[in-house]
Formats: structure tokens, sequence, C-alpha cells
């Protein structure tokens, strides 16, 4: 493991968001029970780390918030103008722990996809076509500022310099560094209630209108959380996404969280385990979950290590409904919220 | 005193061209990078007050960049050959800089550390040889003979920039003696071309000569001749007739002035 992989830095730099996006790690094989068998107990155990390290960190997830997040921002990159006047803007908005900051992530891994389509060698030059901000509580306007100048790694006298000296120097981040999209995630910090936030809110505002580039906001329940007047003028001209739990009351919704139930249930790699092996506890996970996909992922990791805790002689892993309560046991207040 | 923390890696790169300067190169750096030149070369020279040590520029480029500080220890090194006193520590601010080759740096101001090691840029037919102005010389192959000579001449370590500035002065104040109507002609030529510039186009114009001046007053033979003082006099006027028998015009004309030089730089 090298360094970087072993501890990549925070992902609201560039380094570590880099680290992130470049990470793409291969799948460990699928073993029949037989090949299982003829591993020695070292091996055996390193490939029950590698599975469960797969699935809990670096399994991708397609959902429809995501899948409609990457369309949307693609569509307004694609058809964006430099010398175009007026902000581009798309919130993503939701409760905690529905996917909304993996869903960005995946939106960046497009967006760079895309740039290394039109210049494979844009890491070399220094390119980052996507700059990931993530507001910290307290944000005051020098601090914004400052976060996009920390982001590229750039020195700065934050306490010397004005906030114009800032503002232009940040301005100037994003024209060196082409960058195409800004995400501002945790956008709840920036007090989107009372007068205190709006210089934050209107520095972040009047930084993105110059820099000229594509914006999503995320955060929890945006929409709520306006009230003054700067946050609604920031967000209103925003089109909105709303990242929701699963349904699980319509015939489509039922479908769709079955297939994700497969699909994750074929990714968590058990040995032995039939195709769509997950699909029988469908129900059962969703009233566990609420059709949080992060409480989803959470719950199947702690399933995954039971079944491979319980697995017999033969080599079986499967995942039964006693296993299901077991691991979903302190979790039990996720559906009601 | 505690340690100041490092600066991390700037994201766009910068090539570090041949014989640059360390303060123009965290300037290129800065601006490439967004950052105003201004605000982090007064950062830099207050931490080089701090630290109290010269090389605390190289360091903060090192950390900035990724370019050793020893790369331009190596340049001035490299560009020390013959200058004698004539270059200030390597991240001291000098007195005397030159341009690289605009063709090489894009058209990039890029100001570099004076020396001798080379006139004439030989990938782009750029005469470098008279500070800021630049000229394109790559049509008369005899300029390129020249400079391939000149920078034997400057490896062999026996060049000096003042022998440079002499060998040229000598060809300079001579050209109607030295060279009949012929060279004079070329000189009249050059004069007339629009955008004549004094010490530039006429330097460039005998370029040639001038080396082949300054590969005479370098030969082994001469040196020792020349140390040898008034005792081997009548040897070394022989040689230098027989060494300048290319010249067309009034040899004896070089061969006095050189024989004057010898001896004031005796004396």
């Amino acid at each position: 493991m090298t360094d970087t992989e072993f501890n990549p830095g925070p992902k609201n730099l560039r380094r570590g968001f880099r680290a992130r996006i470049d990470h793409d790690p291969e799948p460990p094989a699928t073993l029949t029970r037989a090949q299982a068998k003829r591993l020695s107990p070292e091996d055996l155990a390193s490939y029950d780390d590698a599975r469960l390290t797969w699935f809990a960190s670096d399994v991708l997830i397609d959902t429809p918030t995501s899948s409609a997040l990457i369309k949307q921002v693609k569509r307004l990159v694609r058809t964006r103008r430099p010398v175009a006047v007026g902000e581009r803007t798309i919130a993503l908005s939701g409760a905690s722990h529905v996917g909304k900051t993996t869903a960005l992530f995946q939106l960046a891994r497009e967006i760079e996809a895309d740039a290394r389509r039109d210049d494979p060698d844009f890491i070399a030059r220094g390119h980052s076509p996507v700059v990931y901000l993530e507001i910290p509580a307290g944000c005051t306007p020098k601090g914004v500022l400052a976060m996009v100048l920390n982001f590229f790694d750039v020195p700065h006298s934050y306490r010397a310099a004005t906030q114009q000296d800032l503002m232009k120097w940040a301005v100037e981040q994003f024209r060196v560094h082409h960058t195409k999209v800004v995400i501002v995630d945790e956008m709840q910090m920036l007090r989107l209630r009372g007068t205190t936030g709006d210089d934050t809110i209107n520095t972040l505002k009047n930084l993105l209108n110059q820099a000229g580039v594509t914006v999503v906001y995320a955060g929890v329940n945006l929409r709520e959380g306006l009230a003054s007047l700067a946050a609604q003028q920031l967000l209103k001209r925003a089109k909105f996404i709303h990242a929701t739990p699963y349904e699980n009351v319509t015939d489509l919704g039922r479908a769709t969280w079955l297939n994700l139930v497969n699909y994750l249930g074929s990714e968590m790699l058990l040995i032995g385990a039939d195709e769509n092996h997950l699909g029988a506890h469908a129900n059962d996970l969703y009233r566990r979950t609420g059709g949080s996909i992060g409480n989803m992922r959470m719950l199947l990791a702690d399933v995954m290590e039971l079944a491979i805790e319980q697995r017999g002689a033969d080599m079986h892993e499967h995942v039964t409904v006693d296993i299901l309560a077991e691991a979903a046991e302190g979790f039990e207040g996720w559906a009601a919220a | 005193m505690t340690e100041r923390s490092a600066y991390a890696r700037l994201s766009i790169p910068v090539r570090c061209h041949q014989m640059e300067l360390p303060t123009t190169y965290l300037g290129r750096l800065s601006k490439a990078n967004g950052i105003p030149a201004p605000w982090l070369a007064r950062r830099a020279a207050a931490q080089r007050s701090r630290a109290g040590r010269s090389d605390e520029v190289g360091t903060i480029i090192e950390e900035l960049s990724g370019v050793p500080t020893a790369r331009f220890m190596n340049f001035h090194e490299a560009a020390s050959v013959g200058m004698g006193d004539l270059l200030r520590p390597p991240f001291d601010r000098q007195r005397l800089s030159r341009i690289a080759c605009l063709a090489c740096t894009s058209g990039e101001h890029v100001t570099t550390y004076d020396h001798i090691r080379f006139s004439l840029c030989l990938r782009h037919g750029t005469w470098l040889g008279s500070g800021a102005t630049q000229r394109f010389a790559a049509a008369e192959p005899a300029f390129v003979t020249a400079e391939r000579r000149a920078r034997r001449l400057v490896a062999t370590g026996t060049i000096t920039q003042g022998m440079f500035e002499s060998a040229w002065e000598l060809v300079r104040n001579n050209v109607y003696m030295l060279g009949n109507s012929h060279w004079g002609q070329r000189l009249e030529a050059v004069r007339e071309t629009p955008g004549f510039i004094r010490e530039v186009d006429d330097r460039l114009a005998f370029f040639p000569e001038a080396v082949r001046v300054l590969d005479v007053i370098s030969r082994p033979k001469f040196i020792s001749s020349a140390s040898a003082g008034r005792r081997d006099c009548i040897n070394r006027r022989n040689y230098l007739n027989r060494a300048f028998d290319w010249v067309p015009g009034e040899r004896w004309v070089l061969v006095e002035g050189i024989d004057r030089l010898r001896s004031r730089a005796a004396a």
C-alpha cells in the first residue's frame, strides 16, 4: 500500500481529492467453494479482508440521484461558453446518508473522464477540471476564499491579505487550473437562515460568478434552510435535484430496490452464494434501512462480515434472516428516521 | 527558533530553462499558478532575511516546484566559467544577466545568468550574444561554425569574458583595415539594414571573425609565448602573423593590437 493510499489527505485538498478520484481498484476474484478450500488459512484470511474492504469502500453504485446529477451537470458543462454571462448552478439537496457526497464524487469522476478525453495529459499539466470545496462550520467570507486557495495548495497570508486580494487570487486559481465544475458540499454550514451567514454567501456567489464555472451546491435540506435574501438569491436560480431514499411503494420503486439489493448481493462476492441470493431479503432490508443507500451499505458490510465469520467447513457463505437481524442490532432507528 | 512549515507543491509545473536565475523562475512559477509574483518574492526575501541563508529562495523553489536547489547552483557554476568575479553568488541579485532564447521559451521572457558559454542558440539559430536583443541568424552556416568553435574554446577553460570582448573590439575597431573594402562593405550593409542596433547587429555580423581571433589568442603556443614577455617577442609576432593568414587586409594591425593587450595585461 502506498503512502497516498494509506493516507490520501483531506478530500477538500487537491491531492486528497485526486487520490479519491483516481482510486479505481479491481474487485477480488470470485472463488468457488472448491477453490476456496484449496487456500491456506493465511491466504483465505487475506481474501476475506480484500472482499470486505472492496464491499465496504470500493463498490460504486449508480443511484437515480447520481445519474440525474451527472446528466444535468454534464449537459451544463457541454453547453457552456466561457464568455457567457450568468451563473449556471445545480443544487443537490436531501437528508443525510442518502449518498449525496458519493454522487458528487461520481460526478467528479465523470467530468474528469471527459477532460481526459479532451486532453490525456491534463493532470500532468496541473489542470483541475473539478474542484471540491467543503464548507466548514462557522465559515467566514475570507474563509470561503482561503478554502479555494487551500484546495490548490496556494500559499497565502489569510490574516494579512484583504478580502479583495484573496478574491482575486481565488478567481485566478480557477482560470489557471482550467476548472469547469466547482462542487460546494456541506452548504447547510453556511447558515442559510439569519443575516450572519449573508456575507459569506454573497462572497461565495461573487467568487463563483467571477470564476465562470458550473457550480454544484450540495447540502442537507437546502430549500428548507433558505430564509435570508442572500441564500434565496444563491439557490433560487439553481436547478434542484433531490436526493431521496429509495421508495418501496410503487411497482417501479420496488423493482429498482430489488435490482439494487441484487447488485449489492453480487458485489459481496460470497463464496458459494447463488445469484440474486440477497433478493429474498429485499423487503426486510428496506424495512431496516428505510431505503437509505448509506445505511444499506453499512448494514450489508456488517452482514457480509458475519456471513464470512459463520462460514462452515463446506465453505458456503450465505445471508440468513438471523445474520440480518444480528447485523441490524442497534440500527433499528434508521427506518423511523 | 521554530522551523517554518514547508510549502506544498504547486499544481502547475513550470519548466526550468538553462542557466535561469532563481528569482525569474520563482516569478514564472507564481504567474503560472495564479499567485502574484511580487507577493511571493517579498515573502521569499523576508524568509531569507529571517533564516540568514542566501539559498533560502532555492529551498522555497524546491518546495513549491520540486526543482532542486542544486540545479541553480549548477547553472551558476556553469555560467561562472571565464566570468571571473562578474557573477555574484547564485541566489543573490545579479548585476548582469541575459535573456534565454525566446524560441526555446516559447516567447516567454526568461532571465539567465550572464555567461560566455554560448552566443547562438543552435536549435533555433537565435543570436543571444548581445544582452536582451535577439536576432535570427541561422541562415549563415558561418555563424554555426563559429558558435561551435567558440563553445569548444570556452570548454577549454582558458577563455575569459574579457578576452571575448577584446577580440570583438579588435575586429570592430579595425574592420576597414583588416578586411579591405570587402569587410567594410559588409559593415555598411549591416548598418543600413532597417532596425540596425549598434553592438548587436554589427557584433553578430563579425562574430565568426571575432571567434577566429579568439581562437588564435587562446592557443597554448600563444599563451606560453605571451607569458615569456619581451624575450619571445619575435617568435610571438611571427606566430601571430602566420595564424592570421585568413585576414585579407592589414594583419599587422591585429598583431599590434594583441601585443598591446598582452603588454597591458602583463603590466
